[in-house]
């Protein structure tokens, strides 16, 4: 941080953050014009949010230039990793609006649904351009706020009104612990920026080490929280259950995205000199991540629950990459991060395209001879499933390869071992939804929303994970692009 | 002396007001503690030379929120045992971890830097500034992208509230001024021939 | 002839297997909402399109073009990289117009036979990717694509012959191919990363420029006691590959019974293109077998068993596919024989010609199977003459071909191949056998060739009075290709030797260029030119092929009674020779029978003992369970017992890290 004198330099580099600053105008514009866009027509502020993310994407394409940024004194900085981690919130948020376009219809107010996602997607992207504890903790709440709103949205819902209030409290409880560490923190190293807390706790006293860690454990818990690592997951399968599907699956990807973006950026620049610490904690979540997430979706009988746990599950196998804590660990976490959010949210759309007449399709018993009906997205789904059972040859497979390689080379190969078991667990209960799908004699009639864009992104996301299975490579280079000078 | 005298003062009676917003077993009683409680973090702002915060805290915490949640309790009207049920059950585990923690904390603040008291203070303590002054200076200069940031988060927060309450009731009988200007005579008035 | 630099045209070259891949995508994927017609079009227009854009590489690449690139790297990891591109030179470009012409001329075939048939658009589908499938086995330029285009036609061709899977037969018969091919591929599987660990790539180019140096440097493996040289081991692991899918002895068996399969897919695929795979792989992989005379001398040896047992097989067939299948099997030995004397442009010639006249056997067999009535014993035939001239007339021209008469394909290739054999001194009895029994296979296959011919075509009507009634000549779709396969058939071996000079003693100079290796000190064809054995007509081979055509005749045409007499007479012979050599038994008894006790032993003790008792029941499965149980139990839906789970975390890992250190 610069030595602040007054009067204050015009901030630097102010053009790097033209894509939020696009984001929030167009965002707040939006909310205005939906004023005047007629109730049966509310798709259309749908479609203008999605010409937002466009423009925001455009934007973002023309000051990205590989090289890293900082602007706003300090406090937001743009560099291959935050362009590429906003690409795929860009990505995540455009294909939850598309999933939104139909089945939001039915609420009211609609127009400022959308807002909302254009808030948090807001948020997720200056989380993953944030470098200190001020831009993350405020990108963390902008996010947060605007998604516990989401959830609550069917508020004719008890389960919906259910879902919001806990994962606001525990939210709430969650930044509060966030808080809690940072003032350890600060009050160690007298700085809120991530490579200067580095630095300082590096040259820190060992008499101060008990208040290093309380920091590190709080911090860690708080953070842990936002992208659902066990034993901070509780809320998770309650909120997926009771959020509208379309934000069930903007929560499983967009933010898990974010999330784990700025924790690597404070493993890597704030906490290497508490490398083993970290290393510990984290090896402790993630055994106990995969554990809960895998076992616990086999008990699910809700397909959006058990999808809930079933993120939890890859949550768990990320971790692996940031516990690996080297380029290779990172740039495996971004692969599996972006295999993974085309195949969760490919799932989700599936069950968004088959809400019954006032019940979703959500229910495992549901999918139940799906193969006969629509074999299209039978085929799509099973190719989704497989994918994140990790099946070789699909993007879901590479995912997994992508991070246990990376972790073995850190020379956690029990880790690895104990994820593969999990892995094999995991892929059961997947494949018990084609077993349905395929081998089960349909139960109830559905009726199947016909919205082109919707079944385009089915398509799409299908086929992505069999491209990504088949032809890795871009992807991965790519990522490793993206991670370098991280760590 | 006089000062960590006031120190254990304010600071007692926040953890001893804080105490009783949990315990409290009217929420009344618990919202009243919590003002307390604010009061109690105000003095340690005050003797911070944080004048500005101690101000805000009272006028905006006190004045402000903390009387809307008066408001709203008092509309609502809430059972408060059924709230409490199980707080026997939960006290020695949840006591035992509490305590634990309590020890964990202490013995973390008083490591280091929070124990010497020298990097915790302000850089400006006890000179002659106005702290509104430089805190605005912050705000609108260093901090101005979190400044910025946090106006929209409180857009979100006001969009967000009025996203979850306001609803056109469909068993409220409403009166729908627009249409009502915009009737015309067609509408309302036919001719019968006798 | 000059190389000249050119280089082929990036764009045709991917787009020849392009076309094939995304018509049988679009056939499996939409065929249903295309309906039969437009699912037919797009498959045949594909297939031929790319049959023309093949036809002009072949003529780039006659006058010297060539192509080699990587067009991706389909995977990396460490430094076993697995690049994805191409190798076009001559002996690539004779196999892609071989395949594509084929190919195209048993889809527009498949019109006309499988019409009506339920399955029509997964039929289509099916076969275009067989043509992609087999266009990328050959195109490649490095083993991970060769074992990829293997594979997949590998897939293909079990898909194609339980093509009917309502048939158990069929079933089984699909199974049988995927299992034998499966002990191939083993053996080739080990080949490829042998190659791997020897060489540090799997490129052609990089693997084969290393060989020279690689055997100087006298590397061996020590295996039970034997010392064997790795390129004599690296050479046998392909050639076990080889033997699985071009049906070799001992692998042979699935090969007759893939007649399961729609004729189309006789023709195509067990015939003319995949079973040929085995030879196009040796051919390719000349530079390493040249180096390992034990290889040569392997390869060598298993062609000639197979080409003599598998046509003393046909002799007493009596199912008209059959018949011909035990021809493919034998004609496939004969190219072995070829590529193990060092003659693999003959190998390769024989490949083409044989790809032209079996197939249009093959279709000519599915001709008269169409008319009558799906009837395959040729016992039930007869006369057929009278109502089929076309299919008469292309099953005539097939049989002479196949029997080595000329002028016709097989006259040439057959005869060089029995040439070559003959001057195969280096290979010692090997290669004096090797000539016995092609020679000897020669009279043989002419035999039962038109046995089989005049069974079916002359001799007396037996046809049965339901079969009378519906017989008639083929539609037009069938008809016509089989013209076109008759040019092919009649023509194509006058043209490979006097047009292409496949068979010139100096490798390099004819045809084939620099694409196929053979060392000076045993190159047959230099040998016949020195030693004057070179001419055709009037040598033992023809003589064997009229000796054979006229036995046939004198027992299937003139004096029919002959043959019942003659098995009367030598009945265990004929029982011998009719079950096949016993093979399947025998595999019924050494392999499957102890298989299945092992089985069920595995699954009594192993699955239902261990497994599902005592792990399933008595543990996993109940931990899993009951953990998911706990699990869910957990999930209370209270946000006290939630947030307390946080606290809990949270303390839980501070107050470890404290106590820690």
């Amino acid at each position: 941080m610069a030595n602040v004198t007054f009067p204050f330099p015009f901030p630097e580099h102010l053009s790097a953050l033209l894509p939020e600053i696009l984001v929030a105008v167009l965002a707040m514009a939006l909310l205005i014009v939906d004023l005047f866009v007629p109730k049966e027509r509310k798709a259309l502020t749908g479609y203008l949010s999605l010409a937002t993310i466009l423009v925001a994407g455009v934007a973002l394409m023309q000051v990205a230039d590989g090289t890293s940024v900082t602007a706003f004194y300090g406090f937001f900085t743009l560099d291959p990793f935050a362009v590429f981690s906003k690409l795929l919130i860009l990505a995540g948020t455009a294909i939850a609006i598309i999933m939104s376009l139909d089945y939001i219809r039915s609420e009211e107010n609609v127009g400022e649904y959308f807002v909302l996602m254009l808030f948090a997607m807001l948020g997720m992207m200056l989380l993953v351009s944030a470098n200190n504890f001020v831009t993350m903790y405020l990108g963390i709440e902008l996010m947060a706020l605007s998604i516990y709103v989401l959830v609550g949205y069917q508020r004719d819902t008890l389960r919906s009104n259910e879902a919001a209030l806990k994962y606001f409290i525990l939210g709430s409880l969650s930044s509060g612990m966030l808080l809690y560490g940072i003032t350890f923190f600060y009050g160690v190293t007298s700085s809120l920026d991530f490579k200067q807390i580095g630095e300082a706790l590096a040259a820190a006293p060992s008499s101060e080490h008990t208040a290093v860690l309380l920091g590190l454990v709080f911090i860690i818990a708080g953070l842990a929280f936002k992208v659902s690592m066990a034993p901070f997951h509780m809320w998770t399968p309650d909120a997926y259950e009771g959020a509208p599907t379309p934000i069930t699956a903007f929560m499983s990807a967009a933010p898990k995205v974010a999330g784990f973006v700025v924790f690597v950026r404070i493993v890597a620049d704030a906490l290497p000199a508490l490398e083993h610490e970290t290393v510990m904690i984290l090896s402790g979540m993630a055994v106990l991540t995969m554990a809960v997430g895998n076992l616990a979706a086999i008990a699910q009988r809700n397909i959006k629950r058990m999808l809930a746990y079933s993120t939890i599950g890859h949550v768990g196998f990320v971790t692996l990459g940031l516990i690996a804590g080297s380029g290779s660990g990172y740039a495996g976490m971004l692969v599996y991060l972006a295999i993974y959010l085309f195949m969760g949210m490919g799932a989700f759309a599936v069950i968004v395209l088959m809400r019954r007449e006032g019940i979703q399709g959500e229910l495992l018993d549901d999918f139940a001879g799906l193969a006969k009906v629509r074999p299209g997205y039978a085929l799509a789904m099973g190719l989704l499933l497989f994918s994140l059972a990790g099946i070789p040859f699909l993007g879901g497979f590479w995912a997994k390869y992508a991070v246990f390689i990376a972790a073995v080379q850190a020379g956690h190969v029990y880790l690895v071992i104990y994820a593969l078991l999990f892995s094999v667990v995991g892929a059961f209960y997947y494949i018990r939804v084609v077993k349905y799908m395929y081998f089960d004699e349909a139960r109830v009639p559905f009726d199947f929303s016909e919205n082109r864009l919707m079944q385009a992104t089915v398509a799409l996301t299908a086929m992505a994970v069999v491209v990504l299975g088949i032809y890795p490579d871009p992807l991965m280079e790519l990522c490793r692009q993206a991670v370098i000078g991280i760590g | 002396m006089l000062e960590t005298a006031f120190f254990y003062m304010f600071g007692g009676l926040a953890v001893l007001a804080a105490t009783g917003v949990v315990l409290a077993r009217n929420t009344m009683y618990s919202v009243m503690w919590l003002i307390f409680c604010f009061f109690n973090a105000a003095g340690l702002f005050f003797m911070l030379d944080a004048e500005f915060l101690g101000i805000i805290l009272i006028l905006i915490y006190v004045g402000a929120v903390m009387v809307l949640f008066i408001f709203v309790i008092m509309m609502l009207e809430i059972n408060t045992a059924v709230l409490r049920e199980g707080f026997l059950q939960y006290l020695p585990t949840g006591g035992l971890v509490a305590l634990v923690l309590l020890i964990e904390f202490v013995a973390a603040s008083r490591s280091g830097a929070f124990s010497q008291g020298a990097k915790a203070t302000a850089e400006h303590f006890g000179r002659e500034v106005n702290n509104t002054v430089e805190i605005g200076k912050l705000l609108y200069t260093k901090y101005l992208l979190g400044f910025e940031v946090a106006a929209v988060i409180l857009l979100v927060a006001l969009v967000g509230a009025i996203v979850l309450t306001l609803r056109a009731r469909k068993d409220a009988k409403y009166q729908n001024i627009s249409a009502q200007v915009r009737v015309r005579k067609e509408d309302r008035v036919r001719k019968v021939r006798l | 002839m000059h190389e000249t630099a050119m280089t082929l045209n990036t764009t045709e070259l991917l787009v020849i297997p392009a076309l094939p891949l995304a018509a049988s995508l679009v056939a499996g994927l939409f065929g249903w909402a295309l309906k039969e017609r437009l699912t037919h079009w797009i498959c045949c227009l594909a297939v031929i399109a790319s049959a023309i854009l093949s036809a002009d590489v072949f003529m780039q690449v006659q006058q010297g073009a060539s192509f080699y690139g990587n067009f991706w790297t389909w995977m990396l990891s460490d430094q076993f990289v697995v690049p994805v591109g191409m190798m076009i030179d001559r002996l690539t470009a004779i196999m892609m117009l071989t395949v594509t012409i084929v190919s195209a001329c048993v889809h527009v075939y498949t019109i006309g036979y499988m019409h009506g048939d339920p399955g029509y658009t997964r039929f289509f589908s099916y076969i275009s990717g067989f043509t992609f499938s087999m266009l990328v086995l050959v195109m490649g330029n490095n083993f991970f694509t060769l074992f990829f285009g293997w594979e997949a036609v590998g897939l293909v061709s079990y898909l194609l012959i339980g093509f009917w899977f309502k048939r158990e037969s069929a079933n089984f018969a699909a199974l049988k191919a995927f299992i034998v091919n499966r002990v191939g591929d083993f053996g080739f599987a080990v080949g490829i990363l042998a190659i791997w660990y020897y060489f540090g790539t799997i490129d052609y180019r990089e693997v084969f420029n290393q060989v020279e140096s690689f055997v100087a440097q006298g590397h061996a493996l020590h295996f039970l006691g034997w010392e064997i040289s790795a390129i004599t081991f690296i050479c046998l692991a392909l050639f076990i590959g080889a033997m699985g899918k071009s049906g070799q002895v001992p692998l042979h068996v699935w090969l007759p019974d893939s007649m399961e399969g729609p004729t189309p897919i006789s023709a195509l695929i067990h015939a003319a293109t995949m079973v040929t795979a085995g030879v196009f792989m040796v051919a390719r992989c000349s530079p390493m077998f040249e180096f390992s005379e034990t290889a040569l001398a392997a390869v060598t040896l298993v062609g000639a068993i197979t080409a003599w047992m598998c046509a003393t097989i046909g002799l007493v067939q009596n199912d008209i596919k059959r018949v011909i299948a035990y021809s493919t099997c034998s004609q496939l030995g004969y190219m072995f024989v070829a590529c193990g004397v060092s003659a693999y442009s003959v190998g390769i010639f024989h490949l083409m010609t044989h790809a032209y006249f079996k197939a249009l056997l093959f279709l000519a067999a599915g001709s008269v199977i169409h008319a009558v009535l799906a009837d395959q014993d040729i016992r039930r035939m007869g006369q057929l003459r009278k109502y089929m001239p076309v299919t008469y007339f292309a099953m005539l021209i097939a049989a002479l071909a196949l029997s080595g008469v000329p002028p016709f394909a097989g006259f040439w290739s057959k005869d060089l191949i029995i040439e070559s054999a003959k001057v195969a001194d280096h290979l010692g009895w090997v290669g004096d056998l090797a000539y016995w029994a092609v020679l000897s296979g020669v009279f043989m296959t002419a035999f039962y060739t038109f046995r089989m011919f005049f069974l079916t075509f002359h001799n007396s009507d037996r046809l049965p009075e339901k079969t009378k009634a519906h017989v008639h000549e083929s539609p037009k779709v069938i008809t016509v290709p089989l013209l076109i396969l008759s040019v092919g058939a009649a023509l194509s071996g006058w043209w490979g030797v006097e047009v292409l000079d496949v068979a010139n003693p100096e490798v390099a100079e004819g045809y084939f260029g620099a694409s196929l290796f053979v060392m000076e000190s045993h190159n047959p064809l230099a040998t016949l030119v020195e030693e004057g054995h070179h001419a055709f007509f009037l040598t033992a081979p023809f003589w064997m092929a009229v000796g054979g055509i006229a036995l046939a005749f004198v027992m299937y045409f003139r004096e029919t009674a002959i043959p019942a007499r003659l098995v009367a007479s030598a009945r265990p012979l004929y029982t011998f020779l009719l079950n096949k050599w016993y093979w399947d038994e025998l595999y019924e008894r050494i392999f499957m029978l102890p298989a299945q006790r092992i089985g069920r032993w595995l699954w009594q003790k192993g699955d239902l003992a261990i497994i599902d008792q005592g792990i399933i029941h008595g543990g996993f499965v109940e931990t899993v369970k009951a953990g998911a149980a706990r699990m869910r139990e957990m999930q209370t839906g209270m946000v006290y017992h939630y947030a307390f789970a946080m606290v809990i975390g949270a303390f839980g890992f501070l107050t470890y890290l404290l106590l820690k250190g």
